[in-house]
């Protein structure tokens, strides 16, 4: 049974080059990868900010938040 | 709003050599000529009724001490802003209006909310859907640490920035690269400026 990975982001530079470092390096056979835009998903933010994400981009893993680097606050895309 | 593209180029013209020849006394007042850079941005409310009104506020670093202060002066198809701060780490920095006047999460900043206009585009006074009608140009900080910038933005107006939950001024980390979204990349937080709202 694979692992529920999102990993949520907002277009920033910093977003794009963790989704291709990182969400497109992730064995697709041990995780259940979805990629969430939140800016165009902005339904998705009390999701996002339920399960720890304080900035993007970031994953959940597992419902554990994993923060990368810094593109923006969750703040900013409300 | 969307901006008037025709009306931002003309704007920047102008606007740049009034702005040369102004800057803020500490009462706010337009003084003496300092020769500080200018840029504008545009689109147009409507807001000949409120001309002349203006919006003060200081504005607090990220460890909550006062670093400078803020003026926005109403004109007849937009806002003059003019920024006096010290102590900020020199280079380039973006700078936004945010929805809340509240500056009270000393360091974070959060309270402040996003970028005035977030839900009606993408962010960045270069987007081609953009922008925000809180975006400003980025301010340059020199080697001591202050800057003295005035730009002028019809985008956004006076009455909005004293509205019922206020507004913020917001000074950012880095550079805001006006494109990319959310805020351009230009990082977190590092000083706030509430006009009305909580302060």
């Amino acid at each position: 049974m694979s692992t529920k990975a999102t990993f949520y982001h907002a277009g920033c530079g910093v977003c794009v080059d963790a989704e291709q470092q990182f969400a497109a390096s992730l064995d697709p056979s041990k995780f259940d990868i979805e990629i969430v835009h939140l800016g165009e998903a902005p339904s998705r933010l009390a999701e996002a900010e339920a399960a720890g994400v304080k900035s993007v981009p970031a994953f959940v893993i597992d419902g554990q938040p994993y923060h990368i680097n810094f593109g923006a606050s969750v703040d900013d895309l409300k | 709003m969307r901006p008037d593209l025709s009306l931002t180029l003309g704007a920047l013209g102008l606007l740049g050599l009034a702005a040369c020849g102004q800057a803020t006394s500490p009462d706010g007042d337009i003084a003496s000529p300092t020769g500080d850079r200018a840029i504008s941005v545009s689109a147009a409310p409507d807001t000949a009724t409120e001309y002349g009104k203006r919006a003060r506020a200081r504005v607090f670093g990220s460890d909550g001490e006062r670093i400078g202060d803020v003026m926005a002066w109403q004109g007849r198809d937009g806002v003059l802003v003019q920024l006096d701060v010290r102590d900020l780490p020199p280079g380039p920095h973006g700078v936004h209006f945010h929805s809340v006047g509240d500056c009270e999460d000393t360091g974070a900043f959060k309270a402040s909310g996003a970028h005035i206009g977030v839900a009606d585009g993408p962010h960045g006074l270069l987007h081609p859907d953009g922008p925000h009608r809180g975006n400003l140009p980025n301010i340059h900080v020199g080697v001591d640490g202050t800057a003295i910038v005035e730009f002028y933005s019809n985008l956004i107006s006076v009455a909005e920035l004293r509205d019922a939950d206020g507004a913020a001024l917001i000074i950012h980390q880095t550079r805001d690269d006006l494109q990319t979204q959310p805020i351009g990349g230009s990082g977190g937080r590092i000083a706030c400026a509430p006009f009305g709202g909580r302060s």
